[in-house]
């Protein structure tokens, strides 16, 4: 009897152990074991590590410059003169003869087409990407040959419903579904090009698609699925449940700042970021292929990046940052983001009356901002947004009146020393990045977090595997034996 | 008279609802400029900003701890109950 008692009490105590240290190791993989202390020192927040290693990082600065037109942008007589010098090689190019075509044409097809584009010659546009890509085909090209034909054509495709909304029209929304084709063509073909602006690109395309059933959306989600009614909570641009190892992960991103070859060890830090996007029934009111909420680094650099590279300035952009910006803590930014999607809302949709819902919107989250302490009064601030946004749209004007009066000069912007002078004549238009993208992570704040749960996790797992002991089925005991 | 058409198209492309990824000569330098502009910048020493919000809990933790309390007291009454049935 006393043998048998000790035989099973050691089996328990054997499966207990095994448990206890299954919970222990369970602890230490999900992230759950307390961190060393270390003395708090300012560190950079999760997004400053770029999701793919040779990808683009967030900076606070660039929202705040593209709602405030802080950065260069090409003129009119820019793409002229480039229309004009890329029909003269592409005529000379066709003269050549032989197999096939060389890239330079296709580079030059790019270029033409963009530039109509760019200077209003939209059908044309199109046509000429048409063609290309129907060439390209013909001669029996796929791949990634074919990327910047499908993005370029998707893209032309869409700023037509874009450009003229015409809510409930069927020939709109078969282009739009068109030019989404198109681009998910591209992504496929190309994956992470442009900082996965693309990606971002398909989904306002996929927006502007279910707007065009139901305009009452834009007052319910914004372009990436923020729920537009939310009190916008966490605040903060690290995620509040970084715990134990978890935290050391986030505090990697300040080994990536240092040494950018440290990418492979640093990128579980983008773990730390705040998500956002596909709030509510956003999934089930807008068909998109943004389903969960995602890293709010992600869209932001989408939306910036079609805001500077793209077609500039849409009310969409900015009230989609601004939800972003509430989200994560940036009160000043996302204020500024209202504020300029409020002055864009006759852009948002025909409808005054919807117009007027959507600039209402704007104004209730930037009264909702000024409630918070230590906020800037709304006067000085939109008086600072005025000089800032003239300050940028001068620039701009600046910019482009120096091409106009180069190329008149009878320079070419092929030149590589073209914008010299410009460069010269002042400060950079792009703003300092500054410590916006840096937090200080108090000691109390790590206490708080720092939860014991190596311990209770090891009891748990030692509770079970002891009671698989108790439980395990034992050989009965042969007499004589 | 240049520069109000320059304005005018200025303000023409800046009210266009247009978005795009458009890809031509100057987007690859462009985005490269883009980069330089912030992403190259030395790190400024930066001043104490403000931490995140909490959201643990020792809810969690405790009721894992009392489950495997409990599991384990009750193996070892099983184990000294089935103990004490062998013959």
């Amino acid at each position: 009897m006393i043998a048998s008692l000790i035989l099973v009490l050691s089996r328990i105590a054997v499966f207990a152990a095994v448990g206890a240290g299954v919970g222990l190791l369970g602890t230490y993989l999900a992230g759950l074991w307390p961190a060393p202390r270390r003395a708090p020192a300012p560190l950079p927040f999760p997004h400053v590590v770029p999701k793919s290693q040779d990808g683009m990082s967030l900076r606070f600065a660039m929202v705040h410059d593209v709602i405030h037109e802080r950065f260069e942008r090409h003129g009119p007589a820019f793409y002229q003169e480039r229309n004009r010098r890329a029909r003269l090689e592409l005529a000379a190019l066709k003269t050549l003869g032989g197999e096939g075509r060389p890239p330079r044409y296709w580079e030059l097809l790019d270029d033409l087409a963009v530039g109509l584009e760019m200077v209003g010659e939209h059908d044309e546009a199109v046509r000429l990407m048409r063609a290309k890509l129907e060439e390209q085909k013909s001669l029996g090209l796929s791949g990634r040959d074919l990327y910047s034909s499908h993005a370029n054509l998707g893209t032309f495709l869409i700023l037509g419903p874009f450009r003229k909304v015409r809510p409930g029209n069927e020939d709109d929304k078969k282009v739009l579904r068109e030019g989404l084709e198109h681009i998910h063509k591209a992504i496929e073909i190309n994956p992470d090009s442009h900082f996965g602006r693309e990606i971002w690109q398909a989904v306002i395309i996929e927006y502007m698609i279910a707007l065009y059933d139901d305009p009452e959306l834009l007052l319910k989600y914004d372009m990436v699925g923020n729920w537009l009614d939310a009190l916008a909570e966490p605040r903060s641009a690290l995620a509040p449940v970084i715990r134990g190892t978890g935290r050391v992960r986030v505090e990697a991103a300040g080994d990536y700042l240092s040494r950018d070859e440290s990418w492979g060890s640093a990128k579980d830090a983008r773990g730390g970021i705040t998500k956002v996007g596909a709030e509510r029934n956003w999934a089930g009111e807008v068909q998109s292929s943004h389903l969960w909420p995602v890293p709010f680094d992600e869209p932001t650099l989408g939306i910036v990046g079609m805001w500077r590279l793209g077609g500039g300035a849409h009310p969409y952009f900015a009230v989609a940052l601004g939800e972003i910006m509430l989200r994560v803590g940036q009160d000043h930014i996302a204020w500024c983001a209202f504020e300029r999607a409020a002055r864009l809302a006759e852009f948002a949709w025909p409808d005054p009356g919807l117009q007027e819902r959507f600039r209402q919107h704007c104004r209730d989250r930037q009264r909702l901002l000024e409630k918070q302490p230590d906020f800037t009064p709304a006067e000085k601030l939109r008086q600072a947004f005025e000089a800032d946004l003239k300050f940028g749209q001068d620039h701009q004007r600046a910019y482009q009146e120096y091409e106009a009066d180069q190329i008149q000069a009878g320079r070419s912007p092929d030149d590589p020393h073209f914008y010299d002078d410009f460069s010269k004549g002042g400060p950079p238009v792009a703003s300092p990045v500054g410590n916006a993208d840096w937090y200080d992570p108090n000691p109390d704040y790590w206490e708080k977090l720092t939860i014991p749960w190596p311990v209770p996790l090891a009891m748990l797992g030692a509770g079970v595997l002891g009671m698989i002991g108790a439980l395990w089925p034992t050989r009965p005991t042969t007499p004589g034996k | 008279m240049r520069k109000l058409a320059l304005s005018v198209a200025l303000l023409g492309l800046m009210a266009s609802p247009a978005l795009a990824c458009i890809n031509d000569s100057v987007t690859v330098p462009h985005e490269r400029q883009f980069k330089s502009s912030y992403i190259d910048q030395p790190a400024e020493q930066p001043a104490p900003a403000t931490s995140p919000g909490e959201e643990g809990s020792f809810l969690g933790p405790l009721a894992a701890a009392s489950t495997g309390g409990l599991l384990l007291f009750g193996a070892l009454v099983v184990g000294v109950v089935r103990s004490g049935r062998r013959p």
